[in-house]
């Protein structure tokens, strides 16, 4: 069987004409040590009138030699290929993708008798594809060296294997200079001059650190284009430069900077290398880029969450249904306040999580109406059962443009289930304190016959109840003047309060609240105790005021008790079986009392009772 | 019709006018338009229906926003207003569909909300 050689095809590749996936024998194959990374592999390819050893296997491809499918004497069908200019003019093809289509036990030996092929040496090209005379070693074989694709062989017309990233295209920087765009995974240590077109798909915060050497600032991005992504750094003046001009989503062309071998332990980006800005580098924006693919998520369903092992990175996308407002805490190891925020995503899987928003994200998150949310890469904790952190190298999106979005809105806003669906949190296991409006809903009856409270641990739950009594005597004591103390001071009766805890004596003491309310609901009603913050709520009046008037006008005193009477509040409950002089009792502590969210509300009847109504 | 305030009005639906008709009823939706004689105005319900209410004597003040009208429901449908109450909306805003959904489940189960 004869076969159709193929020659000018390496003229045709290094020149960047794009050539429909040449099938060549491999000659030889080399390794070359790179010191920390995996060994590059250099192949020596010969397709039948040529050989040409400026082949570089992409790592990804290793297995194939280490597994001894791609060896010398095989033939392979190169399917993806990137051609790399090198600073002295001499170029480089990088082997993205191929299939051996014989092995070399299989082809036996070197088809016919190439010559290196010397890319000074322009030779004359045929008009037509040349159909070669059969070569010199004429041998049986199985296959053929053709191309493959379609029956003829011949140049194609530029194909769409790459689209614009296979052939260096020119473009304009701002100097007015043209550089050549090149793949990102061409990119390697030893080109200090190249200009890649990507996209940004992630976008960290800026981070600071201050060590004994120093201190100094920076950010990462993720930027993928057609070959490949890769992780870029800027610090310090970079990173005051670039953080403010680089969108997360949009596309730029970078110039100049500096390529080192990656460390694979802070990021999962698959690239050997990863980029750092240097005052060289140059960032402009690309107008002509729909052909990049854009941010990649991977989205997990928040009820998936509960089996995902505690410090996994994530992305999920929810609704927001509800969030706290922000709160500054102080990180003890440096004393530094920071800025944090929870938010509840609830998607089409009925489960809802808390995730945990830091810094200027904290404070500049707006969840009014509702929105979608997609964070990518954050880390899931045990908090709570299973909550998610957003890390500096998270990000989070508001109302993405994304088919994952548009869906989760459209269940949300159109399909009556999404609004009125009775969602659980995966974070809220124990039931914290005062935690958003999602928590474990239950009216008094039911949080008596499940017997809440009984088991070792407190339980919390939430309930809609009206205030029917208030103990009026004794709800206020006097308490320890100092900040943080609210004992019960003794009155030494010469105008000194002693406090046993601070071992103090005062002048004076302060009212604290503490008032026993009895709240009912349709079917029960409960003993209830609420200190300072809830009572002064319940009441409408601060503890200091009411102890004067408690002194000084006993009506007006009895006023706000009957003012404060019969209302209707959201109350989050604390029971806890406690034991006092060997009688057990369950005692009931309100942790908040808010105003009742009657759209809330309503929402959560109106799904109790259409379920019910189908259990029949 | 001035006795309509110690009947049984219930609340209904735009899609319950045509059952209620001679009746008294409660009817919540929203401004839409208001005839310039003042003797007329729309209610949608929020999901897309429109119902007329029509006044004996024209409005003497604007209306808009949601509103409450009670009155006898008409061979045409509409509503013979009697009286109306404005929803005041500056605390939280009314939810319209919410309302509607509401409207589902006590006409489902008038065993459990009974009209009177």
């Amino acid at each position: 069987v004869s076969y159709v050689s193929f020659p000018f095809v390496f003229q045709a590749i290094m020149q960047g004409e794009n050539v429909t996936k040449p099938v060549l024998q491999v000659v030889n194959t080399r390794a070359i040590a790179t010191g920390t990374g995996p060994p590059r592999y250099r192949v020596l390819m010969s397709d039948g009138v040529n050989t040409l050893s400026s082949f570089m296997l992409a790592t990804q491809l290793n297995p194939l030699v280490e597994q001894e499918r791609l060896s010398a004497r095989c033939i392979c069908q190169v399917n993806r290929f990137i051609v790399n200019s090198l600073k002295d003019g001499r170029r480089v093809v990088i082997l993205m993708d191929l299939n051996v289509l014989q092995t070399a036990d299989e082809v036996g030996g070197l088809i016919g008798n190439p010559q290196p092929y010397n890319e000074g040496e322009w030779q004359q090209r045929p008009a037509a594809p040349a159909a070669n005379p059969a070569p010199s070693k004429p041998q049986q074989q199985n296959g053929s060296l053709a191309a493959a694709g379609p029956a003829a062989p011949k140049y194609h017309a530029p194909s769409n294997q790459f689209g614009k990233a296979s052939a260096p295209s020119a473009v304009k920087t701002p100097g007015g200079s043209q550089a050549k765009v090149v793949p990102i995974a061409s990119l390697n240590p030893y080109q200090s001059k190249w200009t890649i077109c990507a996209r940004v798909t992630q976008k960290g915060q800026i981070r600071t650190w201050s060590n004994s050497r120093g201190e100094g600032k920076l950010f990462s991005i993720e930027l993928v284009d057609e070959s490949g992504e890769i992780r870029a750094t800027a610090f310090n003046d970079q990173a005051d430069k670039f953080f403010p001009l680089i969108e997360l989503n949009k596309v730029y062309y970078f110039t100049k900077g500096n390529l080192k071998t990656a460390n694979k332990q802070y990021t999962a980006v698959k690239n050997d290398y990863e980029i750092t800005f240097t005052s060289e580098t140059s960032v402009v924006p690309c107008d002509d880029a729909q052909h990049l693919p854009s941010v990649q998520f991977d989205f997990v369903s928040i009820s998936d969450l509960e089996n995902t092992p505690k410090d996994s990175i994530v992305d999920v996308i929810g609704i927001c249904k509800s969030y706290e407002d922000v709160t500054k805490i102080t990180v003890k190891a440096n004393n530094r306040e920071v800025s944090k925020r929870n938010v509840h995503l609830m998607d089409t899987s009925g489960k809802l999580v808390t995730a945990t928003l830091w810094g200027n994200e904290a404070e500049q998150f707006d969840g009014s109406r509702q929105p979608v949310i997609a964070i990518k890469g954050a880390r899931v904790s045990d908090f709570g059962g299973r909550s998610l952190s957003v890390l500096s190298s998270s990000t989070v999106i508001i109302n993405p443009d994304s088919p994952e979005a548009f869906k989760l809105r459209g269940w949300y806003e159109f399909d009556s289930e999404g609004q009125l669906l009775e969602c659980t949190s995966i974070s809220d296991v124990r039931g914290g304190p005062a935690a958003g409006a999602n928590t474990n809903w239950k009216t008094l009856f039911e949080a008596k016959s499940e017997n809440l409270g009984q088991g070792d641990k407190a339980d919390y739950f939430s309930c809609v109840g009206t205030i029917v009594h208030m103990r009026k005597e004794n709800c206020m004591y006097q308490a320890c003047p100092s900040q943080d103390c609210n004992k019960k001071v003794i009155d030494q009766q010469n105008g000194l309060y002693r406090c046993e805890k601070c071992d103090r004596e005062f002048p004076n003491f302060k009212y604290r609240l503490m008032l026993l309310v009895t709240i009912a609901d349709c079917l029960e009603y409960q003993w209830v105790t609420c200190f300072q913050e809830s009572a002064e709520f319940i009441l409408g009046q601060s503890a200091a005021f009411l102890g004067e008037l408690k002194e000084k006008n006993e009506q007006a005193f009895e006023e706000v008790f009957q003012n404060a009477n019969f209302n209707t509040y959201e109350f989050r409950i604390r029971v806890k079986l406690e034991t006092y002089n060997d009688e057990s009792r369950i005692k009931a502590t309100a942790m908040d009392v808010k105003p009742v969210n009657y759209r809330e509300y309503s929402k959560r009847l109106i799904a109790n009772i259409r379920r019910n109504a189908q259990l029949g | 019709m001035g006795d309509i305030h110690e009947v049984p009005r219930p609340r209904i639906g735009a899609g319950q006018l045509a059952q209620h008709i001679g009746k008294p009823v409660c009817f919540v939706g929203r401004v839409e338009k208001i005839h310039p004689t003042g003797k007329l105005f729309v209610l949608s319900d929020g999901v897309g229906r429109n119902t007329t209410v029509e006044l004996s004597e024209p409005l003497d003040e604007e209306i808009s926003g949601i509103i409450e009208v009670v009155g006898r429901v008409t061979n045409q449908a509409t509503i013979m207003c009697v009286s109306y109450v404005q929803f005041r909306e500056d605390k939280s805003p009314f939810d319209l569909e919410l309302y509607n959904e509401a409207l589902k489940i006590i006409h489902e189960f008038p065993e459990y909300f009974p009209f009177g």
